[in-house]
């Protein structure tokens, strides 16, 4: 790619440490792993509580001789996003859920073009307008589809701001390999809390990035490349679902990501993701420490979903708690990948209220008492 | 110590600095120490920048404290629509209590302290700068005292002291806090600027009282529920 | 030259795939495509051009230019091209789209591409009808107009007004030009590769969004012969629709724009 020219600006470059323990704000970890990750384009629209994600690239971009534009919506920034990634580029979006569900349309034909770019969920209560407080209740929404068609997106689902700047460092990986929108969920929580992070010392220069030989760059000395996603012909169309379909069962073979926490001797594992296995995980140390024999599984992948993964620890456990910052989404995905194995509960929390552990802690002593 | 050490002895004192430096924490730690010595404060939450740990979103157990937070209306201040209710000018002019200003974050959220500029220049003020030099932004001496510089360009008062905060978040070593407090010592002397606090968490306390600063002990108010395990 | 030797003197543009296109006979479409080519030939385009089509009866675009191109969805071509052209300055990125996906679902992205000045050519074809989806009102539908969806006529009352985009653009400072023409006679074509002609110039000098609407025919929608939907044109839509340059940078009125073919 050649090296955006038209935005070199004067701002001079933040002194950012690396390889050493600083203080980050999630949002802001989003901005930076994605510019570490070679990606040169953002295209964006204010909604809270993904604002300083904007904001960090506004500032920072022009030192990398990238593009930061505010567009007219988050319909207009998703097909922004949609052009560059046709471009070749390393390009990126974000928002929060009610944008997110503009975005739907562009995602959509994203995935079904082939073209490789990283979203950001830093989801908020909804439905509708909602509220700005903590959420994951865009689960369904984030590993169904969530727009129209055939196509899934990859999920990724940190838990921890350095995890958040691991994650979408690797999910710009992913969307190349991939060649499809890759996900990356977070919440209000996530978002706004600081916390230490290690940046690290190698940053990707894109132009040591595999060539994009379908990219729409100029037919020069070569057909032309057209991007699309019009298949009028049935047949054709089918054979654009199945490579995707293809490319899902690949990545659910090499990609799928999970841990484990004292699942050893566990009689009740929690299922949880991001800032509700968080929460868990405080409140399972506890519980332990009662003598309650609870571990932890936490899908870092929400797609491809860690279900063979899981069925194993439900083949040696008695319950399984489903623990969301939802009214019931992944539990769904848990049971089937239970089949039965185990009892599965669930307690969530919807509106964007958020547990406490002792709530938790509760919930878990108690399982524990009814004999499970 | 003495008994008002590391106290403004002014009406109005503000602190401000860059995004996430720790200005609520540090503010809210303030009024602590002033309601322990019996001295009347009241705490304004100016943050319009950012609608999340605002000192307003913590107005009931701050009172419960004896700290008066006057904030944003309770609710709107979790809604997107940040708005500052007219008593701020009420207190700003008040000599009952000392107006402690929880400022928002960066030039952006200074900018509001214009607004109130005549009124907090004539009734007399310190302006505190909190630094933490493990944020990216304010990472090194010229990070800080252009931070500095804008602030006080965009606000339109001057700085009067530097609060050193460095630190990366719960479980922060002394050997961090040191070696971020000698950039920030440097980062004020280049600024004529005096530490009139180095805040630390409780259990630093005791190695802090070798920095030769007045201490400014912090209880972490805006912790995510994670932190909270153990409590009820 | 000697005498009786035989020699081209017109033919398909380099830039034009030798394909059968699919629109209606008396559609303007084909000629508005070949001005695109002939452009991109004249201005040596074909290998660094990135074409945006949009949804409507010239979906199939991508089929007909030889340079790379883009399905963009319904309206958001000029947010694609946007998003090409930040990154790739280099290249001239160009969309091609009808009345209903720029003036309707896509009046947002216009504007906002306009008010940025993106340095992007819009070819924005007005037939005042929703050819591909069956003849229904389109945001430049005439009052009084019959489609599928004004069944009785546009009627102002509850259908609105017809919408000039051009006078609405020109209301912005970032365009760098903004005309109307139409394709109706040898005449009109000509005046309208002229303009065409300044659309490219401009992107290609960094002055800023420039955008050619061309009036076009729908025999088939309007339900009329060929030879009438261009007298309808010239009789009725020009009413409306004034032929006329909006906006016109400086830079363009130079003797390279000005030239003839």
């Amino acid at each position: 790619m050649r090296p955006s020219t038209h935005r070199q600006s004067e701002t001079k470059a933040m002194p950012i440490e690396r390889g050493k323990r600083i203080l980050m704000r999630g949002n802001e970890v989003v901005a930076q792993a994605a510019m570490d990750a070679g990606c040169r384009a953002f295209f964006g629209y204010p909604i809270t509580p993904q604002n300083q994600i904007p904001d960090y690239m506004a500032r920072h971009m022009p030192e990398v001789g990238g593009v930061f534009l505010q567009a007219e919506s988050e319909v207009s920034a998703i097909n922004m996003v949609y052009g560059a990634a046709a471009a070749g580029v390393r390009v990126m979006t974000a928002s929060s859920s009610p944008g997110i569900s503009l975005k739907q349309e562009g995602i959509s034909y994203i995935a079904e073009a082939e073209l490789p770019c990283v979203i950001v969920n830093i989801m908020r209560g909804g439905s509708g307008l909602g509220n700005i407080a903590p959420s994951q209740a865009d689960y369904f929404q984030s590993v169904k589809g969530g727009g129209h068609g055939d196509y899934r997106t990859l999920v990724l689902a940190p838990w921890s701001v350095q995890e958040l700047y691991d994650l979408t460092r690797e999910a710009f990986d992913l969307a190349d390999r991939y060649r499809g929108p890759v996900l990356v969920v977070g919440d209000a929580l996530l978002g706004q809390m600081m916390e230490p992070v290690v940046l690290a010392e190698e940053v990707v220069d894109p132009s040591s990035l595999p060539a994009k030989p379908w990219a729409t760059t100029g037919a020069r000395g070569r057909p032309h490349n057209v991007i699309n996603s019009l298949y009028i012909n049935p047949p054709d169309l089918a054979a654009s679902n199945m490579r995707l379909q293809e490319r899902y069962q690949e990545a659910a073979r090499r990609e799928v990501r999970f841990e484990g926490e004292h699942l050893e001797d566990a009689k009740i594992a929690v299922v949880a993701y991001g800032t509700a296995a968080r929460v868990a995980a405080g409140a399972i140390k506890e519980a332990r420490a009662e003598g309650v024999q609870v571990g932890l599984f936490r899908p870092i992948t929400l797609f491809p979903f860690p279900s063979t993964q899981l069925a194993e620890v439900a083949d040696k456990v008695d319950t399984i708690l489903v623990v969301e910052l939802s009214a019931g989404q992944m539990v769904e995905d848990v049971r089937l990948a239970v089949e039965g194995r185990a009892e599965v509960r669930f307690m969530g929390k919807c509106g964007g209220v958020v547990f406490t552990p002792a709530e938790l802690v509760e919930a878990m002593t108690s399982l524990a008492r009814e004999g499970h | 110590m003495s008994e008002r050490a590391g106290l403004s002895e002014r009406s109005i004192v503000g602190f401000v600095g860059a995004f996430g430096s720790g200005k609520t924490e540090a503010a809210i730690g303030y009024c602590r120490v002033a309601v322990a010595q019996k001295r009347a404060v009241c705490l304004i939450d100016l943050d319009v920048v950012t609608p999340y740990f605002r000192a307003g979103d913590y107005r009931e157990a701050l009172g419960r404290e004896g700290i008066r937070v006057i904030a944003a209306p309770g609710g709107l201040a979790s809604y997107e629509v940040p708005a500052l209710p007219p008593e701020i000018g009420g207190a700003l002019g008040s000599p009952e209590a000392q107006a402690v200003l929880d400022v928002g974050g960066d030039p952006v959220g200074a900018r509001l302290l214009g607004a109130y500029g005549p009124l907090i220049a004539r009734r007399g003020y310190d302006l505190w700068l909190v630094a933490n030099p493990y944020r990216p932004e304010t990472a090194d001496a010229p990070a800080l005292e252009g931070q500095a510089d804008a602030i006080e360009k965009s606000s339109g008062l001057r700085l009067t002291g530097v609060v050193a905060n460095p630190n990366l978040g719960p479980g922060t070593r002394w050997a961090e806090v040191q070696s971020g407090l000698r950039l920030v010592e440097q980062a004020a002397a280049g600024m004529g600027l005096p530490i009139v606090l180095l805040a630390v968490t409780e259990d630093l306390l005791a190695e802090a009282e070798k920095a030769g600063h007045p201490l400014l002990c912090l209880k972490p108010i805006a912790r995510p529920p994670w932190e909270r395990v153990g409590e009820d | 030259m000697a005498t009786g030797e035989r020699q081209v003197v017109f033919s398909r543009p380099e830039s034009l795939a030798p394909v059968r296109m699919h629109y209606c006979p008396g559609c303007t479409h084909g000629i508005i495509h070949r001005l695109v080519a002939e452009m991109l030939d004249e201005f040596d385009l074909v290998e660094r051009a990135v074409g945006i089509a949009p949804v409507g009866c010239a979906v199939f675009a991508y089929d007909y230019f030889n340079c790379d191109m883009i399905e963009a969805a319904h309206g958001r071509a000029p947010a694609v091209a946007t998003g090409v052209k930040r990154v790739r300055p280099d290249l001239f990125v160009f969309s091609y789209q009808g009345d209903g996906d720029l003036a309707s679902i896509g009046m947002a992205e216009t504007i906002h591409a306009a008010a940025r000045g993106e340095n992007i050519t819009v070819v924005f074809v007005n037939n005042a009808v929703y050819g591909m989806t069956g003849g229904q009102m389109a945001p430049t539908t005439l009052l009084g107009q019959v489609t599928s969806t004004t069944p009785f006529g546009r009627d102002a009352k509850t259908a609105g007004h017809p919408i000039r985009m051009c006078e609405l653009l020109a209301t912005l400072d970032g365009p760098a030009y903004l005309a109307r023409v139409t394709v109706t006679s040898p005449r009109r074509v000509r005046e309208a590769k002229r303009a065409l002609r300044r659309a490219f110039e401009a992107q290609e000098r960094g002055l800023g969004f420039a955008l050619l609407e061309v009036l076009s025919t729908c025999p088939t929608r309007w339900g009329m012969p060929p030879e009438k939907a261009l007298s309808w044109v010239e009789d009725e839509m020009t009413t409306q629709y004034p032929i006329k340059e909006f906006v016109c940078a400086e830079e363009l009125r130079g003797d390279k724009a000005e030239g003839d073919s």
